[in-house]
């Protein structure tokens, strides 16, 4: 299986200070801190709980969403 | 892009659906095709302005910026929209900046041709107060939207909006960009989320926001 990577989170090279909450926060260990930077070093685990989102203290991490109209869903 | 298209991709644009040939050729003419890679700047508010802007492909989101320098995103543009037609009409300064979302062309026609083709053209200045009028309504709805409605409702509306118009739907959305263009915070999106999450209007799969009841979501949005 793969992940597309529009829909994995989006990590700022420039905000993220490489502080690793989010690698300790993530439910998954879908995260590391590499070369002092956070890292989705593990794509397939990621269930896009936005735990690392939220804890980052810079901003650094967003998740994308697609907004779609289904009435079965 | 050849003279051709650019007079096609005019024609399907309600400004110019009626105008008469010898007009359009000569705009078609004059228009000067731009392109923009993802998250260029087209303009910035109080610079000149270029004249009015015709979307050819791709998505722009015109914003303003707070003194502290916080953005506020009036809305997107999608292929065929119109765009700072106020500058284009009165040769002032731009009103907004636009920053290219994802990779952009586009048009523009100078002031100057724009207001030449104006006098001309009888149905063009017809259509360009319809337009006009739209944009006014648009701001009037914004207003009532940040005054009166909380963020919930907001919210509703733009997840309502960007399903109910394709053509102007962000490709892919953060909470942080919904804050900046319902003028929020990401936490209070996050908490207007879960609200309507429990209501039953959406329920997240993944990375997907599905709206499953438009019509619970539309009585959040208070429509």
């Amino acid at each position: 299986m793969m992940v597309e990577e529009t829909w994995l989170p989006q990590i700022s090279l420039e905000l993220c200070t490489g502080c690793g909450d989010c690698v300790v926060v993530c439910p998954v260990d879908a995260l590391e801190v590499i070369q002092g930077t956070a890292v989705v070093t593990n794509p397939l685990a990621c269930d896009y709980c936005a735990a690392c989102e939220t804890i980052c203290p810079t901003e650094a991490i967003v998740l994308p969403y697609q907004i779609v109209l289904d009435i079965n869903g | 892009m050849s003279d051709f298209s650019i007079h096609a991709l005019l024609r399907e644009i309600p400004y110019f659906a009626h105008v008469g040939e010898t007009v359009l050729a000569a705009l078609s003419q004059q228009a000067v095709r731009r392109t923009f890679t993802a998250h260029e700047i087209l303009f910035l508010e109080g610079e000149s302005s270029a004249g009015l802007w015709i979307l050819e492909h791709g998505r722009v989101k015109a914003y303003k910026l707070s003194p502290d320098g916080q953005e506020y995103i009036l809305r997107f543009f999608g292929p065929g929209d119109t765009f700072n037609d106020l500058a284009a009409l009165d040769g002032a300064p731009n009103p907004i900046s636009t920053m290219a979302v994802t990779e952009v062309s586009a048009w523009v026609i100078q002031t100057a041709v724009f207001a030449q083709a104006l006098q001309t053209d009888h149905e063009l200045t017809l259509a360009v107060l319809k337009g006009l009028v739209g944009r006014v309504r648009f701001v009037v709805g914004r207003l009532e939207d940040l005054a009166l409605r909380p963020v919930t409702a907001r919210l509703a509306r733009f997840l309502l909006e960007q399903v109910e118009n394709p053509a102007l739907a962000h490709p892919a959305i953060t909470r942080a960009l919904v804050a900046n263009h319902l003028a929020t915070t990401p936490e209070s999106v996050s908490r207007s989320l879960r609200v309507l999450e429990e209501s039953g209007a959406i329920r997240f799969d993944r990375h997907r926001i599905i709206i499953t009841n438009p019509d619970v979501l539309r009585q959040q949005a208070q429509l």
